[in-house]
């Protein structure tokens, strides 16, 4: 049990946005909340292992647009949100879980939290940035996802039980139409022993670790991607700048592929990454080099995280790949991304990136 | 502050001979408002007024404000249910009944008031609404900082940029009386402009309503003037002084902007400033030899004159190096004639990669660009850079500042969201380059002259009917 202050915000909306491989929310915005939500608040961070088997836990995120919350801070939407889900459920929570691994999602969690005796638990649903709440490992292990509540920093709430994943996705869209595009959302009610089952534990204190590191390598001028290698056990992929990119959208996702154009001993090497909001494939040099659920991320000058969102040409940029946890590898989880992944033209099975050639391990 | 104008206009007419009647335009490129905040002196208090309550209410304004300046500045915060969504719709019908109650508590207590509506910059409709409630229910005179007018999306920096704006009217309208006075007794019967942070200019109604925008103007101008003094567009301007080097790129002929937050007197706002990398290396940077040589972080800065080797100071300095090599002549040579030949090559090794590393990190393209070197600290650096096509050393860079500003055209910008889905792309575009184009005219631009300079789209995911949101530019060369 740790319990968490002001600094330790920063470092997981840091360390949180460059592990977020490409996604998981808006830094900018992970950061605001941290500094102005969560910065005179305790947070107490409870091991997985530590969290009793009969334990009341829900997952709380933010949900909507990240141009919405550029104007309207994140402030209550997620506590009101798992208290508007305690009340359809008639049960009080102790614990909430972030959905996925991401600096604004990491973040947006805690704000459920702040001000409540309520733990956040040092997991995720994910490990990484997911597309779809129906990607987590939460959904694949058979955690419903319902009911589950959206809420405004009016107070306003819906609750939601239909019982089927696609329809209460578009229930969702809608309704976060009428809150502006962005809600707090609380769903996954389940008890400990289904959170042990079906998450990924150590992911917050892992993401502290990193901003952390990040922030010291910055300013010792040591390698700030050698730091965050060892402390991730991740590979280098490339390191270079910008020579490309192109977006798509459907209207519910962003389909992009990066150019990286090596530089120094990099010279020579390109690397690109796909990604459906989140970085699905790399290749190397027309080599493949990994593949989701490896988490392909992305590192600026300076220590500074990179998001799809926010790439542009030109830009210094690195990107390195951490292999996927070993929950990523058992029965229910395999088959998570194939759909996204063949939709991407990708159709051979996942290939761990520890297992391909071509680059050293850590 | 008039009579430093004065003298240095009449310097000016002077030395160039000119007919003060015959001067058509006047700009004014000031620290004069960046100081008031730095100084926090003369500062007026503000009456903020935040419209969106109950949203976002748990972050109140002055959050996260310095103390000092905050007590200086705050007179009190009212939140005022109303507010837009993003995508236009109201998300309350603006409290018109609370503004008037919040009137009769600022009356006669307070000279300015800053308004700021959740989404203004998309639908600044109940900001201006707010404005025209307060006006009609106060009896003393106000003067009202709308924060649509003032920066773009992201309210609490918005917000921000607002109340220092109020905070500054006095400031800015004592700034503008005494360049008025100072211009009119020299006999010049110009029309008045000041340097705003982007590198334009804006007129005296302006510079009234909004000061803030001339608090970066500094830098913005100094790189401007550099490059109009080498001639170069396109370039990478390098400002080596006695402690540090500043390096900023040039596109256009205007300063590559930061993204990240600017702050401004210990204050984030969401102004968008030259990125400038700030290294620690200057003419003062105190070298250590050693097997890892280093020089700097620190500096003897202005006491080089008694500290260096060379005028038989104690301290070995990066300015020592350079005289050791002959690259320039300061104090006497003999006194580093001692140096070891190879203590001294390496120690202009790490000089030069460390200025190449930082041409490095600004740089946007693998192109080889040419490099202006500027400042008492370029002495340091040899003609020839890694990475640069062409080094040029532009005379007259004392003055860079004043020729960046008397060079700049008008310019003003739009922001916006734009639906695409009723309308057709190149039709909602047009209508929101017309809108830049207009406010330059309005602002001095010869329309003939006015060219739309910039357009930024940025697409808005999870929003259905193709919303976009659009920064448009517009500078015009002044109406002469």
């Amino acid at each position: 049990m740790t319990d968490l202050r002001a600094p330790d915000y920063l470092d997981i909306a840091l360390g949180g946005t460059i592990l977020g491989t490409g996604g998981g929310g808006s830094y900018t915005a992970a950061r605001r909340v941290a500094e102005r939500v969560l910065r005179r608040r305790r947070v107490r961070l409870v091991a997985l292992e530590d969290v009793p088997t009969r334990a009341r836990v829900v997952t709380a995120a933010a949900m909507g647009s990240p141009e919405a919350i550029r104007d309207k801070p994140f402030t209550t939407q997620a506590r009101l949100a798992v208290q508007a889900l305690e009340a359809a459920t008639g049960e009080r929570a102790s614990y909430v879980l972030p959905v996925e691994t991401g600096g604004f999602n990491h973040i947006a969690c805690m704000t459920a939290s702040a001000g409540r005796n309520l733990s956040v638990v040092d997991a995720d649903g994910a490990g990484r940035s997911i597309p779809r709440l129906d990607q987590t490992l939460l959904y694949a292990h058979g955690v419903p996802f319902s009911p589950f509540t959206l809420a405004d920093d009016h107070g306003r709430t819906i609750t939601v039980a239909a019982g089927e994943f696609a329809l209460e996705q578009r229930i969702a869209l809608n309704a976060l139409e009428y809150f502006g595009w962005l809600a707090g959302l609380a769903c996954f009610p389940m008890t400990g022993k289904q959170v042990k089952m079906s998450s990924v534990p150590g992911t917050i204190s892992l993401a502290r670790r990193v901003g952390a590191a990040v922030r010291e390598a910055a300013r010792s001028g040591d390698d700030i991607l050698q730091t965050v290698l060892a402390v991730t056990g991740g590979m280098e992929l490339i390191r270079g700048k910008i020579a490309g990119v192109q977006t798509e959208t459907d209207g519910s996702y962003t389909f992009g592929t990066l150019k990286v154009r090596g530089s120094g001993e990099h010279a020579g090497s390109v690397v690109s990454v796909k990604s459906m909001n989140e970085n699905m494939i790399a290749w190397k040099d027309g080599r493949l080099a990994a593949v989701a659920p490896d988490r392909i991320c992305y590192l600026g000058p300076g220590g500074r995280p990179v998001t799809n969102a926010d790439v542009s040409l030109g830009d210094s940029i690195d990107v390195f790949v951490i292999e996927a946890q070993r929950q990523w590898k058992t029965g229910a989880a395999q088959g998570l991304f194939s759909e996204t992944l063949k939709a991407m033209g990708h159709n051979s099975s996942y290939v761990s990136a520890e297992g391909s050639s071509h680059h050293p391990r850590p | 502050m008039s009579t430093g104008i004065r003298t240095s206009l009449r310097e000016l007419l002077a030395t160039a001979r000119i007919d003060p009647g015959r001067v058509r335009y006047c700009m004014l490129g000031t620290t004069h408002c960046i100081n008031a905040l730095l100084e926090r002196k003369g500062l007026d208090r503000v009456a903020v007024v935040r419209i969106g309550a109950p949203a976002s209410k748990a972050i109140p304004p002055f959050a996260d404000w310095p103390a000092d300046l905050a007590s200086a500045v705050r007179f009190r915060s009212f939140f005022v249910e109303g507010g837009n969504e993003f995508d236009g719709r109201e998300m309350r019908r603006l409290a018109e009944r609370r503004l008037r109650t919040i009137a009769s508590a600022i009356d006669g207590r307070v000279r300015s008031v800053a308004i700021t509506s959740i989404f203004s910059p998309v639908t600044p409709a109940q900001e201006i609404q707010a404005s025209r409630v307060l006006q009609g229910a106060l009896r003393h005179r106000v003067s009202i900082s709308l924060s649509h007018e003032i920066a773009t999306i992201g309210l609490l920096e918005r917000e921000n940029a607002t109340i220092l704006n109020a905070a500054l009217q006095s400031v800015a309208r004592r700034a503008v009386v005494a360049f008025r006075r100072a211009t009119r007794q020299l006999g010049l019967r110009s029309a008045l402009y000041f340097g705003q942070n982007d590198g334009t200019l804006m007129d005296i109604e302006t510079a009234l309503r909004q000061p803030i925008l001339t608090v970066s103007s500094g830098p913005t101008n100094s790189i401007r003037g550099a490059s109009f003094l080498a001639r170069v567009s396109d370039s990478i301007v390098v400002d080596v002084g006695g402690t540090s080097t500043d390096i900023g790129v040039l596109k256009a002929g205007f300063p590559l902007e930061s993204s990240r937050p600017a702050m401004v007197g210990g204050v984030r706002t969401n102004f968008r400033i030259p990125d400038i990398l700030d290294l620690a290396l200057g003419g003062g940077s105190r070298v250590r030899p050693g097997r890892r040589l280093t020089v700097g972080p620190d500096s003897v800065g202005y006491r080089l004159t008694k500290e260096a080797r060379a005028v038989g100071g104690p301290t070995l300095t990066a300015t020592d190096i350079a005289v050791a090599l002959g690259r320039c002549r300061f104090g006497d040579p003999k006194n580093v004639r001692g140096l070891s030949p190879s203590m001294v090559a390496e120690a202009d090794r790490v000089i030069h990669a460390m200025v190449e590393a930082g041409i490095d990190r600004v740089r946007t393209s693998a192109k080889p660009l040419p490099v202006i070197l500027v400042g008492g600290g370029s002495i340091l650096l040899r003609d020839r850079l890694k990475g640069v096509s062409q080094i040029v050393r532009p005379d007259h860079f004392d003055v860079a500042n004043a020729i960046g500003v008397s060079i700049a055209e008008v310019g003003a910008d739009v922001d916006t969201v734009l639906s695409y889905g009723d309308d057709s792309r190149s039709r909602a575009l047009a209508r929101a380059c017309r809108g830049a184009v207009d406010r330059a005219v309005r602002a001095g631009a010869n329309r003939r002259r006015t060219r739309v300079a910039n357009i930024e789209e940025i697409p808005l995911t999870y929003l259905p009917g193709n919303a976009v949101r659009v920064r448009v530019k517009a500078c015009g060369a002044l109406a002469m």
